[in-house]
């Protein structure tokens, strides 16, 4: 029996191959001719890419913008796309000779906000990827926010499968995995801490991005080097006609931004800057100790973007973002800076390359005033260098073939302390610095079998070395120090290198409903040392090393994708399996500050996520909006935790539902809601006290065996556009965090109850009951 | 951030209850008057109760050549003594707790529990200072660090008024990860804040002691401190119990302490 429906199967196989080929035949061929234009001052854009997606065809407009394609009669997907303009899709019916002029609209006439990756309807049915969001920036730029900062970190926990990490903050888990286990790349660099004040404000001025991507455990051999997602935010080019800006005032933040030609059409410039008043509201506080701190952020942004020649588009960009906190005693300051510089070439209308070289770091500064003999200062960072080259080729008959390398070198200052002044007495201490270098190179091929099945496959194989200078320790079987040893210049000490293969499909069940599936492995390389739901900026990472495996995950997941005839309903569902080997964890009380040899606390297990993930979208047009819900289960298993039997992650959420209705009363007047309800964290809670002198002591339960309680919220908000006027156009935005105040505990502490010897209480934490907010941008 | 629209309300969570355990708490010293050895009971944590004490055990102390019975306090039941003139620790030697009780505990199977520690060896504080300043006082302490290896040091300060004996609850340890082999000059060891009820007034005395201390005490108190403090527990990673040293997973801690006490007159 089995044997027939093999034999049936591969006789389809065969019969739809021959009828694709016979219809070549039968059909004659016509020429796609064309211009592209700027929409909006009429002009031709010469280099403006054509892509038909339909048969993974593509070509370059020529110095006056045409172009001409070769096709067969029939229906095809066409997308157009040019450096600086919001891409075009359409399907086109070839039956006799075209002479087509398509307009693109330069991005600045968008409602500057947060895309995530709009692909056609049709590209992303046949992208044999799954777990990649699509949703239009409109339903994102109207999504309420806390204290009127939107938020494109905040704005991926909506999804499925993508939960926070704890209230308000934007570190998130996707799929149960840790917040360390996401890439966050800001054009192509590498982003250590994607947060300002804690995590409850994003690095990222929504102002001047472009679009943002997930990559949700199945990722393209093109990226790695983190197990759960990739996120890549990406910047706008500035303007390259006229000069424009946008100017907004919120409740705790100003920014500005300014965009416009230095060459026109050649050369584009792009600066940016946000600054935050939080110090404004301290003398409002009830702890007067409060009233003279110094609490505030800064974030700036600079892009270049030049078009070299009609193949050559080479871009350069700053960022630089800093958080200070000072008090009578202690000043704290800590940021990101990356530099980078992209090279995108257009070899011809089939082949396209992409070479970035990046830096980024991360540091801390700590100073401690006015304490005699303990003053000090104490500083940390983290420092890349990192070069990527990417080339694609899309070839006529055999599909898409993507490869590549990229090469990081990394130095991490875990911890140096001085003695900061005369009074200080400690002696100078460092903890050893870490030099190590990760590359991989990976190959990729997507090719559709049949005009319904699609594969991609590749590999990604990756090279991790740790570099001497170094002094590393060794440990027993009980993570007892037993050497030191020490490396010198240069030598490269230990190696670990991996296949990481990848492949997916997606085959088209009906001219509606998509199967995809995919499966994936990864290594990660580094890790942030904190046990703490929520991480803090003063976190360092580390890396693999002899004591540490690097960690190892396995993604499978599957899918089936819906979309309604007249493009308004989508429906998914998706189940995922992830596993983990030398998932990191750490000891009972481990000690992750200025410890020398932290490797001593690691404690390396197993990890396994599972789940459902459900999606419905409406996009009508007055009301849009969609509608996630997440059933999953994430546990680790560690011989050295929990007496080795299996406990919750914390980042469990067995229930995760989100919701977003729009509804546009105008072009003018857009109200919008979100709900979002999920299952209470896993926690340790006392089952028992005991006395140690006049101490209480809690007995805990097993590791993370009760649970706070469920979480959820309402949000409205709405926004209101001006008139538009010659100098420009404003927009007001009123939102409301929390309408109905719940009081949602952001941790629940234990504690010796006030002036009452031997008696305990258990102290609830919320952070926000009702937040109303109002902020103003101006657009020009 | 907090401070601004964060609250706080007590709350009664409904929390399990595991069965009772075994609680030890012995700290020999070369000082004070008597040797003890506190056995109590774990209660529920929400408990309104005193911690119930553990009668009529037999409690020994032994080093390799002499073994020491200790007597229950009438008074103080769970309270198991030796007078230090009968038995005073020496810096170097191994001691061994025994641990017999009459009747079971809990969900254990045992009566029975043992433990051992060694005596550190001595440290010495040179002077010790009283600084003010703005609305803070500073007690800080000079003392030479032996060097060799790890040395880890428990801190203890006393008030002595006209009334009272005023003993801070704070247990302050330091290793000498930061100082090894130095002389410490006037480190600050506790900071008391002028508005505290134990404000200090000319006349006082103020009494400090540093004990010479083994890495499990260290670590055992380093766990109460971070079990007991106030950093919310939303950046303090998963709580953990404590690891003691008493076999058959008893609760608390038998160890020993070589402490040095000075005291200065409040100018």
């Amino acid at each position: 029996m089995i044997a027939n429906i093999t034999k049936i199967s591969q006789l389809l196989l065969i019969l739809s191959l021959f009828f694709g080929a016979n219809s070549l035949k039968a059909t004659g061929k016509q020429a796609l001719k064309g211009t592209v234009y700027d929409a909006e001052n009429l002009e031709t854009l010469p280099g403006a890419s054509i892509y038909i997606s339909t048969i993974n065809k593509g070509k370059i407009a020529d110095k006056k913008g045409e172009f001409s394609i070769e096709l067969n009669i029939g229906k095809y997907d066409i997308a157009i796309s040019f450096l600086g303009y919001k891409t075009y899709y359409a399907t086109i019916e070839i039956d006799k000779k075209h002479k087509k002029e398509f307009f693109l609209l330069p991005k600045i006439a968008e409602i500057p906000g947060i895309t995530i990756e709009s692909r056609s309807y049709e590209e992303l049915q046949r992208e044999p990827v799954t777990g990649i969001q699509e949703l239009s920036s409109t339903q994102l730029d109207q999504m309420p926010t806390l204290l009127g900062e939107s938020d494109p970190m905040k704005s991926i926990q909506m999804l499925p499968g993508i939960s926070t990490s704890s209230e308000g903050t934007t570190g998130f888990s996707v799929r149960g995995g840790n917040p360390d286990q996401n890439l966050i790349l800001f054009d192509n660099t590498t982003i250590y801490d994607a947060g300002h004040l804690l995590g409850f404000f994003s690095v990222f001025n929504t102002d001047i991005i472009d679009k943002v991507e997930i990559y949700k455990g199945d990722i393209p051999g093109s990226k790695g080097g983190r197990l759960a997602s990739i996120v890549e935010v990406n910047s706008r080019d500035g303007n390259m006609n006229e000069v424009k800006g946008t100017a907004g005032v919120g409740l705790i933040s100003s920014k500005l931004s300014l965009d416009g030609p230095v060459i026109k059409d050649k050369l584009s410039f792009l600066v940016s800057a946000r600054r935050s008043y939080l110090d404004l509201y301290l003398p409002m506080a009830n702890d007067e100790t409060l009233h003279d701190n110094t609490l505030n952020f800064y974030d700036l942004n600079i892009k270049l973007s030049y078009i070299a020649s009609k193949r050559d588009r080479i871009s350069a960009g700053l960022y630089k973002g800093r958080d200070n906190f000072a008090n009578n005693f202690t000043a704290v300051d800590f940021g990101n800076r990356l530099i980078y510089g992209e090279w995108q070439r257009f070899f011809n209308d089939f082949t396209y390359s992409k070479a970035t070289l990046s830096s980024s770091k991360y540091d801390y500064y700590i100073d401690s005033k006015d304490l005699g003999f303990s003053s000090l200062n104490w500083s940390s960072q983290i420092n890349d260098i990192t070069f990527k080259y990417d080339i694609t080729f899309n070839t006529q008959n055999s599909g898409i073939i993507n490869g590549g390398l990229n090469s990081t070198l990394r130095t991490i200052k875990p911890g140096i302390i001085n003695a900061n002044s005369e009074t200080g007495s400690y002696n100078e201490n460092r903890i050893p610095k870490s030099t190590t270098a990760e590359h991989s190179i990976f190959a990729d091929h997507t090719i559709a079998l049949s005009n319904k099945f699609t594969l991609r496959y590749g590999v990604r194989y990756s090279l991790f070395q740790n570099i001497g200078n170094a002094t590393i320790f060794m440990f027993d079987d009980q993570f007892n120090i037993t050497d030191t040893i020490d490396y010198d210049g240069n030598k490269i000490y230990n190696t670990y290198h991996a296949p990481e293969p990848r492949a997916g499909f997606s085959w088209m069940i009906t001219p509606n409903i998509t199967l995809k599936g995919s499966y994936t492995r990864t290594k990660q390389y580094i890790h942030l040392a904190s046990n703490s739901v929520s991480s803090t900026p003063l976190d360092v990472w580390f890396s693999s090393s002899p004591a540490i495996k690097p960690q190892k995950g396995t993604a499978l997941s599957k899918g089936l994708f819906y979309k309604s005839s007249n493009k308004k309903w989508n429906h998914s569902l998706e189940i995922f399996y992830r596993n983990t080997d030398n998932a990191i964890d750490f000891k009972d009380h481990p000690n992750l500050i200025f410890n020398k040899a932290i490797e001593g606390e690691v404690r390396q297990g197993k990890a396994k996520a599972k789940g459902v993930e459900l999606m419905s979208s409406y996009e009508g047009e007055r009301v849009n909006g969609w509608i996630a819900y997440t059933l999953s289960k994430s546990t680790r298993k560690n011989q050295w935790i929990n007496d080795g039997l299996p406990y919750p992650s914390p980042f469990d959420r067995r229930h995760n539902l989100s919701l977003i209705l729009n509804y546009n009363f105008s072009n003018r007047v857009t109200a919008s809601s979100s709900f979002v309800y999920y299952t209470g964290t896993p926690t340790t809670w006392p089952v028992g006290r005991y006395r140690f002198q006049d101490h209480i002591i809690p007995y805990y339960s097993d590791r993370n065996a009760e649970r706070m309680p469920d979480y959820h919220r309402l949000d409205l908000s709405l926004s209101i556009k001006q008139r538009e006027r010659s100098f420009g156009k404003g927009e007001w935005s009123f939102s409301i965090y929390n309408l109905y105040g719940r009081k949602n505990p952001w941790m629940i502490n234990f504690q010796k109850a006030e002036n009452k010897n031997m008696i305990t209480e258990a102290e609830m934490t919320y952070l926000f009951s009702v937040v109303p907010s109002i902020s103003y941008t101006f657009r020009f | 951030m907090l401070e601004l629209s964060g609250c706080t309300k007590t709350i009664t969570p409904e929390l399990d209850t595991s069965p009772e355990k075994l609680v030890v708490e012995s700290l020999l010293s070369n000082i004070d008057e008597m040797q003890t050895v506190r056995l109590t009971k774990t209660a529920p944590y929400l408990s309104q109760k005193n911690d119930e004490p553990v009668t009529n055990a037999k409690v020994e102390i032994s080093s390799i050549n002499k073994t020491y019975r200790l007597k229950e306090a009438t008074k103080l039941p769970g309270l198991y003594y030796i007078e230090t003139e009968q038995f005073k620790p020496i810096a170097g030697t191994e001691y061994k707790l025994k641990i017999e009780l009459d009747k079971a505990i809990g969900g254990d199977s045992t009566k029975n529990y043992s433990s051992k520690t060694k005596m550190p060896p001595p440290v010495k504080i040179d002077s010790i200072k009283l600084t003010r300043l703005d609305t803070h006082w500073y007690i800080s302490a000079s003392f030479k660090d032996r060097g060799n290896g790890t040395n880890h040091y428990l801190f203890d300060m006393v008030k002595i008024d006209e009334n009272n004996r005023y003993r801070t609850a704070d247990l302050k340890i330091i290793d000498n990860r930061l100082f090894r082999g130095e002389y410490v000059e006037d480190m600050i060891i506790y900071t008391i804040d002028k508005t505290e009820s134990t404000k200090i007034e000319s006349g006082d005395i103020i009494e400090l002691s540093m004990s010479s201390i083994n890495s499990e005490m260290y670590n055992f108190i380093e766990g109460v401190n971070r079990e007991t403090s106030q950093i919310p527990s939303h950046f303090a990673g998963p709580p953990a119990n404590i690891k003691g040293n008493i076999s058959n997973n008893a609760l608390g801690i038998f160890s020993a302490e070589n402490r040095d006490t000075t005291s200065l007159v409040v100018q």
